[in-house]
């Protein structure tokens, strides 16, 4: 029994068995069943002779264009391929362990290579590393097929499971079959990433930040984590695994708990009347959204119909059909849809990091308009059915939203569609909150993205798992933005959401609420005990405390001004008495 | 089984493009070939585990040779390490 300690990002206890993903070295680790050992062999076969064929290619290439010295190179790898020591050694590691092909060439080469480190360490030999490292590389993208193969893998194995990745990708996330899955652990992460959102969503515990999880686990250990201590325990004992019950038990008990508040609205103690809508990324968990009492969808993140459709497929019609379907889920309610936001800190690799501060949000659609006037065509189309609402990411100036609302009018007319969809600004950069005013005035709503915003303005990049405590969505610095934003919203009179990860967070909600924030879009799953929450606070106290957090000097002073709120509000979710007492009928 | 000892005279030594031509020469005779450099002894037929040798201007190579074809074996790849690798 080895017990690991991470964030638990995701509420809620699993067990099941470890499938282990290592994306760094773009592997998946696996034992096979002794039948599926010759398909494995002649997987790896087929990998080398593709890879075979890519080499003489370039090396008929580069003969004729630089010339037949540089060319031998490639034949130098053409022989690495054909070597006994690799592809050879790799298939024998196959038979004798039952591992699968990504696995024993990983094995294979990691011999090859502590035997080079072993025998030179002079620079000379450093050349031929680099050769073999090359042609590891050719053979192991040749193995790896079009689809992610953690995918296909968690249809293959016996669940439940339990998937432990280096870095999970949320198109990845995207494609796996979550009834599975029961439970994520993760080297990296924040609470954050997307993949995180998207388990929460789906009601995946999840602990990320621990760091060499996926070295520590191997494939098929049974673990059993929890999503709210941050704990993974490695072969737990039958003590770990009762100790677990319990608590599995009791947040299925307290996840009751708000249930007899469903058909009363949420409003504080003093009876200021607050809307929560739900978040949705997989447009099937839509049911979900109704039953937890949502009063609407208010921030559909389309991106995810990217990662996970066919490509190609997701067409004007396939998306029609799909906001259509939405609309008809929550009917009479609102459906926010917010156009592709595709660049959104996908990963933590450098191309992500310049993917949050490149082409992005509506910078992609002025950029390349293709994808996003099909997106607006099948948005106003839609529209017919219900109280669709389009919402525009990452807009960072009012010009920058004039020349795409122009756009989406000029679709409208050129169709002959409803040209009154509401369209609304996100406001998730320093820019736009500053010029909040300007926004208010032009857009139909406001949403105001925390994630991105508090990512921005404190300049933490919230997939870095390093900062991860410096990520403080209640720094004054982001108060006081959100303060600008919720004074324009009220001047301009225009409807104003706050749909980050904060606004999940009672604590943090009530200081929304005292800054003037009255809507909030949130993880479906968080809607009941929300209401508990709210039934806690009193808008003036919290109002009086919001001012004062404004002039606060630090994250930590906040805190400190927060902490009678969040006792009432623990107080409150906590008591053993019946949620809805207390509850003021009018 | 025929035992021949090389020097390796190239500036460069047994790097990747000479390795390979030696491969190349090797696969083309049915005799197995080891090459051993000290203790350790490789596949002659082997890039990667000439590779491994690190032989380096200097260096003396054992060439164990045996096989139908190992008297013509031997004094091909003989005289390919004595002609430096034709300079690859």
């Amino acid at each position: 029994m080895t017990r690991l300690l991470g964030r638990g990002v995701s509420s809620g206890t699993a067990v099941g068995r470890a499938v282990v993903a290592v994306r760094d070295a773009r592997d998946v680790r696996y034992r096979l069943a002794a039948s599926g050992v010759d398909r494995e062999r002649q997987r790896l076969r087929a990998a080398r002779d593709r890879a075979h064929q890519q080499l003489e290619e370039i090396s008929s290439r580069v003969a004729r264009t630089v010339g037949p010295a540089q060319a031998a190179i490639f034949a130098a790898q053409m022989l690495m391929l054909d070597d006994p020591l690799l592809v050879s050694r790799a298939e024998a590691l196959i038979r004798a362990e039952r591992i699968n092909a990504d696995w024993a060439l990983q094995r294979a080469v990691a011999e090859l290579h502590a035997v080079f480190a072993r025998e030179g360490g002079d620079n000379w030999l450093s050349e031929r590393v680099a050769d073999l490292a090359d042609v590891s590389g050719r053979l192991r993208r040749n193995l790896r097929p079009a689809r992610d193969p953690l995918v296909d893998l968690v249809q293959q194995l016996e669940p439940p499971l339990i998937v432990v990745a280096d870095e999970l990708p949320p198109s990845v996330a995207a494609q796996i079959d979550w009834t599975r899955v029961r439970g994520l652990l993760c080297d990296v992460g924040g609470p954050t990433h997307h993949t995180v959102i998207l388990a929460r969503s789906l009601g995946v515990p999840t602990v990320v930040g621990l760091r060499d999880a996926t070295r520590l686990i191997s494939p098929g250990q049974l673990l059993a984590i929890d999503g709210d201590t941050g704990e993974a325990v490695i072969e737990p004992t039958a003590a770990d695994l009762d100790r677990l019950t319990q608590r599995t038990e009791r947040a299925a008990a307290a996840s009751h708990a708000f249930d007899d508040l469903r058909p009363y609205p949420a409003e504080t103690a003093d009876g200021v009347r607050i809307c929560l809508e739900a978040n949705l990324e997989i447009a099937e968990e839509v049911a979900r959204v109704r039953d937890a009492g949502a009063e609407g969808i208010g921030l559909y993140r389309s991106e995810f119909l990217i990662d996970t459709a066919q490509p190609g497929s997701l067409d004007e019609g396939a998306q029609v059909a799909v906001y259509k379907a939405l609309l008809a889920a929550m009917a009479p309610l609102p459906v926010t849809v917010r156009t592709f936001d595709a660049g959104e800190g996908r990963d933590g690799t450098v191309a992500g990091h310049r993917e949050r501060f490149g082409v992005r949000g509506i910078r992609a659609a002025l950029h390349d308009g293709g994808r996003f006037r099909t997106q607006i065509l099948a948005l106003l189309r839609a529209a017919a059915d219900g109280p669709l609402r389009i919402l525009l990411p990452f807009v960072t100036s009012v010009g920058e939203f004039h020349r795409t609302r122009a756009i989406i009018d000029g679709i409208a007319r050129e169709h002959g569609l409803r040209s009154d969809v509401p369209v609304g600004a996100m406001i998730e950069v320093p820019s736009a909150a500053l010029t909040a005013d300007h926004l208010a005035s032009a857009a139909d709503f406001l949403s105001v993205g925390t994630n991105d915003l508090i990512q921005y303005t404190l300049a933490i990049d919230r997939t870095d798992e390093r900062l991860a405590g410096h990520y403080e969505p209640q720094a004054p610095a982001v108060l006081r933005l959100l303060r600008i934003i919720a004074v324009a919203g009220r001047r301009a009179g225009r409807p104003l959401s706050v749909c980050g990860e904060m606004a999940a967070d009672p604590p943090l909600v009530a200081l929304l609420v005292g800054l003037g924030f009255r809507h909030f879009s949130m993880t479906a799953a968080a809607i009941p005990m929300m209401k508990g929450a709210l039934r806690a606070l009193d808008s003036r106290e919290v109002a009086r405390v919001a001012r004062r957090a404004l002039r606060a000097r630090s994250a930590d002073e906040v805190d400190l001004l927060l902490a009678p709120i969040a006792e009432a509000i623990h107080q409150r979710l906590h008591s053993p008495r019946p949620a809805a007492a207390g509850v003021s009928v009018r | 089984m025929i035992r021949r000892e090389v020097v390796v005279t190239n500036a460069l030594g047994l790097h990747a493009r000479a390795a390979a031509k030696f491969v190349h020469l090797a696969g083309q005779f049915q005799s197995r070939i080891g090459v051993t450099r000290g203790q350790r002894t490789v596949e002659g037929k082997s890039i990667l585990g000439l590779l491994l040798l690190a032989a380096a201007r200097g260096t003396t190579l054992v060439l164990t040779v045996e096989g139908a074809d190992e008297a013509a074996a031997v004094a091909a790849l003989t005289a390919l390490v004595e002609r430096k690798f034709e300079d690859a």
